[in-house]
């Protein structure tokens, strides 16, 4: 069963085409990577599913419905949650009342969103930092702080954007155990991430853009051997002939 | 102990204890800090919890002022009604102003609320049929609290203690409420709190609404105590300057913030003015009150609240389960 479909989504800024009819499909339960170079178009197309941009064409479907316009707030109350790239914690807030205010917008009162902030933090192993003011942690942890944050909204379909972004090489292992780890509670994940070895570890399928179009899709194995994609990564000469 | 008895007990304590000693121009100093002390409660709940700084609060305190005083005058009813009126008049002006004004962000906004304050301004001076103009408006009537009349300054002084009190106590319950914690991300982080499923423009709207009303009440209080009302008393940008300087100077974001920078400031202000040496140049205790506000804002950006918490931290290292709402 798809749960978001993506048809024909362009945008442009101006005389900038960042993204060209783009197409692709999410099954339930899947995880789908999401990769290109810098400049492919990944946040861009990111942004406009989660409702910070509205395209120039096409169509957005999640879970049946068209969503084209639907501004981020409704989408999250629908069930599509995101991270960000740049991380954006509320600064002089803990990390447990970071996680207040995300259940706050699907409990019905201070005592649940408590209770499940509780059961979030512990999902994500935040707890030694519950107090801790979000402004003053690590990289590592931010980043750890917007997946919890975002699933304490209850999502069925999570965008993730860059989440290991900065982080060292055993911070990246434990960031691709959450994300397993959630996919299995029933999450949808769509993944933008630059270490492939993370997007290959996760991946049901891949998805590559390259300048605003999408070049290859399929199954991690294949879209890594895709001559498309080598070429666009590594330039012509790496591609056999 | 919960806040509501901390809050009842010191009420009380100050009830009892000031009537032993004040004398009428200590209850006027008194009812004046009270009085500040809800009009900051007011400013804090928008320009602190949510982080939209307005630089033209005044406005809804002069809708509640001209509101309570018309409708005392007229009609004579119940101070707890005609406040509760004045307020609600307040709150609803901020909607058509909240649709307007929240396009715009940062110091744009706060230049908008500071130019819709002085569009009052100019029609409190010319609607001379509503306002009676720059000559003001005498109280006719004396307000009734409870039906008890009310006239002289401990009268209002016991009625100022209570108010505040419940303003402050309100605002402390508000910021507990899932609007509360929304008032804060949207502060902290508008796109963060949209991507959480908040609508920063009701949210904003909401925060907007409560900070009017509350300023309509203590304004419609204002208005009642000090038995006149003209555009200079209440419209005037020092009166919105005043509202952020009592609650930066205690703590911005906290509620005990503007109680402390009523109590230090409107102190100040009162003995600044008694000084002899002052009082040969009319305006120059401004000179000692805006030094005191600058130096206060450079070495405690966090107010005075902020200080005490680091003088704690500093002697104790240690904590417990953190909650914004504590932090005053």
């Amino acid at each position: 069963m798809t749960i978001l479909k993506v048809d024909n989504l362009s945008k442009k800024f101006g005389g900038l085409n960042a993204v060209k009819n783009v197409s692709f499909s999410v099954g339930k339960g899947e995880i789908l990577g999401l990769i290109g170079p810098n400049g492919a178009g990944k946040t861009t197309c990111f942004n406009m599913i989660a409702g910070v941009f509205s395209q120039s064409e096409g169509k957005i479907i999640f879970e049946g419905k068209e969503i084209n316009g639907n501004p981020p707030y409704v989408l999250n109350n629908r069930g599509l949650a995101r991270t960000f790239q740049i991380v954006k914690p509320l600064a002089k807030l803990s990390v447990f009342d970071n996680l207040m205010v995300a259940c706050l917008s699907k409990s019905k009162n201070i005592k649940d969103a408590r209770k499940k902030a509780k059961e979030v933090i512990t999902k994500t192993n935040l707890e030694e930092l519950k107090n801790t003011t979000a402004g003053s942690l690590s990289i590592g942890n931010l980043k750890r702080l917007e997946v919890a944050r975002a699933l304490a909204t209850d999502p069925t379909l999570l965008l993730m954007d860059e989440p290991m972004g900065g982080l060292t090489p055993s911070e990246v292992d434990g960031s691709i155990q959450l994300i397993k780890d959630i996919n299995k509670e029933g999450v949808t994940i769509v993944l933008v991430e630059h270490i492939m070895k993370a997007v290959m570890a996760v991946s049901d399928s891949i998805i590559v853009l390259q300048n605003g179009s999408l070049i290859s899709k399929g199954e991690p194995n294949d879209v890594v051997n895709d001559k498309n994609v080598i070429k666009a990564y590594l330039g012509d000469e790496y591609v056999k002939s | 102990m919960k806040p509501v008895i901390y809050v009842m007990i010191v009420t009380g304590i100050i009830a009892v204890i000031v009537p032993l000693f004040a004398d009428l121009y200590l209850y006027s100093i008194l009812t004046t800090v009270l009085i500040w002390i809800m009009l900051g409660q007011a400013w804090n709940l928008l320009g602190g919890f949510t982080g939209q700084i307005s630089f033209g609060h005044a406005m809804f305190l002069a809708i509640g002022a001209y509101s309570s005083m018309i409708i005392t005058n007229s009609l004579n009813l119940d101070m707890i009604l005609t406040l509760l009126v004045g307020g609600l008049f307040a709150g609803l002006f901020s909607f058509p102003l909240g649709l307007l004004i929240f396009r715009l962000k940062g110091p744009y906004f706060a230049l908008a609320t500071l130019a819709f304050a002085e569009i009052l301004h100019i029609v409190a001076r010319n609607w001379k049929g509503l306002t009676n103009g720059g000559e003001g408006m005498m109280l006719s009537n004396n307000a009734t609290f409870l039906g008890i009349e009310i006239f002289s300054n401990d009268e209002y002084f016991f009625v100022a203690l209570l108010l505040a009190a419940i303003v402050s106590l309100s605002c402390y319950y508000l910021m507990k409420t899932k609007a509360g914690y929304s008032f804060i991300a949207i502060r902290e982080n508008q796109d963060a709190a949209e991507a959480m499923g908040i609508n920063s423009t009701r949210t904003k709207s909401t925060a907007l609404f409560f900070s009017a009303f509350l300023a309509g009440v203590a304004g419609g209080f204002y208005g009642l105590y000090n038995k006149f009302i003209d555009p200079e008393m209440t419209l005037t940008v020092h009166m919105s300057a005043e509202m952020i300087f009592v609650t930066v100077l205690g703590g911005i974001g906290t509620i005990l913030g503007p109680v402390i920078g009523s109590t230090i400031l409107i102190t100040l202000q009162e003995y600044l003015k008694e000084v002899p040496m002052f009082q040969s140049f009319s305006s120059l205790y401004l000179v000692i009150y805006g030094l005191f506000i600058m130096i206060i804002i450079v070495y405690l950006p966090g107010g005075i609240i902020d200080g005490i918490k680091k003088i704690r931290q500093y002697f104790s290292k240690g904590g417990d389960e953190s909650d914004y709402s504590k932090s005053g």
